[in-house]
């Protein structure tokens, strides 16, 4: 078996035995980057040196029988809005195109002292704002599965590169479906966390009460040991999980599912859901069926509300975030300027794109004087709405079932003149964040076209243990990782 | 037309963004469809809901705590103009 075709608990027996070092797990990734990320673009910044180095010192702990950490010697990809001591977080654009972290991000020190290597720094829609990678300084991520079309967003370049073999797996960040529509999209599993399982501290802020950061990887069981990594509270981020959660995700993988029940709300299977996705979720529905689940359809009527909300939210929220960039104390600064208003000014316009612009000028309008009322404050009343909807559900459910995206992996440059099109691609995931709820995008399956289609399972608040072995006896009853046609060969 | 030339003219200068006139007319055109689409909060009863009550979130804090903070150079790693421990602007009040 080819090193990149192991999963990382495959990866982490050959390292811990002995049979795989990990610097050539490390050099047969970093090749395997140098030679097709021509192609996909998946990465802005590799860390060769670093993780060479870091490599080598692992493998000398483990041949001496020095105790690792859970993820020793495993490369790991980073999405560029995630902070890394030392190294440069550019959240994919021209204000922070040089701009070095000087510090670690919470989830970062995490994986450093379960020793896993970040291998780099993968490619993102602008300040996460956008569905497709493609509004990203550096230009856009293709989809490893057809290089025609986009991988999705915004963490398009952690979905690609887990999905074409570049790297075992990575952390995204989703503020309203960005880690769950490019894992759909590229065919890998996604996981939004609970807002607050996992600190916040480091990731670059979008809109602060909705971003939540999560792992990409190829199957669920990988999912479920980056999760017990990463999750817990961090006195670094007050809005992070305050009681101890228990985190054996990995143990109660198999547990029986047959007791669960399962919702589909009828709004997600509606009008505007392309019929092949609708058919592979139905056919999934099936499954859990025959695996004992009792599935029922339910009604959320929130959908085409929720996904207003979400976007007077979030500009709301990412307008303030981001009136940190001035050109003062770092970020990108014009050679010229006459006075502080001028360097401002000429900093922000220069250095933020298109699509940043939009959304400062959406967030600006519906906080100002006079449409406060009528946008803002109604659109915080639906967050509670919404918030309460799933809860109901949830005395009844436990899981609730739908399409993570209404449409297939679209062509790049489709939908980037009509940025009310491409906020459509997201009408499935934003109510989720709105509601703090955990969510997963699985791969069931591949429309006529051979493009990866996803399904996404929603549960209830800090009930991920639930979600994660429901995906896993799904996935395992597909049998999609043995069928999957192999896209690392395709490129 | 929810929002004119005049309005998105005036957000941008409270964004402390510049607009030329081409990008304004487009943003006002983009703007409007994105209006319309909020309309369908219109559609939802929101009337007894009270976004002032928060009885499930509990504020979080700590005790304050000295540190001391040695490593001043990689503070000022990504400031673009500096003297000693200032980072230099231009000035503010005339």
């Amino acid at each position: 078996m080819k090193i990149n075709e192991m999963s990382v608990i495959e990866l982490r027996e050959n390292i811990l035995s002995g049979k795989i070092k990990s610097e050539d797990v490390v050099k047969h990734y970093l090749d395997r980057i140098k030679k097709l990320d021509d192609k996909i673009k998946s990465y802005i910044t590799i860390c060769e040196e670093e993780a060479l180095d870091k490599a080598k010192k692992i493998d000398s702990k483990i041949e001496q029988g020095e105790k690792v950490g859970k993820l020793a010697g495993i490369p790991i990809a980073i999405k560029d809005n995630i902070c890394i001591d030392g190294i440069i977080t550019t959240c994919a654009s021209k204000i922070l195109k040089d701009f070095i972290s000087p510090y670690d991000a919470t989830v970062v020190k995490k994986l450093k002292k379960e020793d896993a290597i970040i291998i780099g720094k993968t490619n993102m829609d602008e300040f996460a704002m956008g569905s497709s990678t493609e509004n990203s300084a550096f230009g856009p991520t293709k989809n490893p599965w057809n290089l025609e079309k986009v991988p999705g967003g915004s963490s398009g370049g952690s979905a690609a590169s887990v999905a074409s073999g570049l790297a075992p797996f990575s952390l995204g960040s989703d503020t309203g479906g960005s880690i769950r529509q490019p894992a759909s999209f590229c065919g890998v599993v996604g996981l939004k966390p609970t807002y607050g399982l996992v600190s916040r501290f480091g990731l670059i802020a979008f809109a602060s009460s909705l971003d939540q950061i999560g792992p990409f990887t190829t199957n669920v069981k990988d999912c479920a040991l980056l999760l017990e990594v990463i999750a817990g509270n961090d006195s670094y981020d007050s809005t992070s999980v305050q009681e101890d959660i228990e985190r054996n995700y990995l143990s109660e993988l198999n547990d029986n599912i047959s007791d669960l029940k399962i919702a589909v709300p009828k709004e997600f299977m509606d009008e505007g859901l392309n019929d092949e996705i609708k058919e592979k979720v139905i056919k999934c529905l099936d499954k859990l069926e025959e695996l004992g689940c009792e599935v029922e359809e339910i009604s959320l009527p929130i959908v085409e509300s929720g996904l207003s909300g979400y976007y007077i939210i979030s500009s709301a929220e990412a307008s303030s975030n981001l009136a940190r960039y001035d050109g003062v104390r770092y970020g990108y600064r014009p050679d010229k300027f006459e006075s502080i208003e001028d360097l401002m000014v000429k900093s922000r316009t220069e250095g933020f794109g298109k699509e940043v612009k939009r959304r400062i000028m959406l967030g600006t309008y519906v906080l100002s004087s006079g449409y406060y009322d009528a946008y803002y404050k109604r659109a915080l009343k639906l967050k509670k709405k919404i918030r309460d909807e799933f809860k109901k559900a949830f005395e009844k459910y436990d899981i609730v079932i739908g399409p993570t995206s209404p449409m297939l992996p679209f062509s790049i440059g489709e939908k980037t003149d009509n940025p009310l099109d491409m906020y459509l691609a997201d009408i499935y995931t934003v109510t989720i964040n709105i509601a703090g709820l955990p969510a997963l995008s699985l791969p069931c399956g591949f429309s006529e076209s051979e493009l990866p289609i996803g399904i996404q399972l929603i549960g209830d608040h800090f009930a991920e243990s639930k979600l994660l072995k429901t995906a896993f006896a799904l996935e395992q009853s597909l049998d999609i990782q043995t069928k999957n046609p192999n896209c690392k060969e395709v490129i | 037309m929810k929002i004119n030339m005049d309005e998105v003219n005036y957000i941008s200068k409270l964004a402390k963004l510049k607009l030329d006139n081409e990008e304004a007319k487009k943003m006002v055109k983009e703007f409007n469809s994105i209006l319309e689409h909020f309309e369908n909060l219109d559609n939802e009863n929101l009337e007894d809901i009270d976004v002032n009550s928060f009885e499930d979130i509990k504020s979080v804090l700590r005790k304050d705590k000295n540190k001391k903070f040695n490593n001043t150079t990689k503070l000022f790693q990504n400031a673009k103009d500096t003297k000693d421990t200032y980072i230099k602007v231009p000035k503010i009040i005339d």
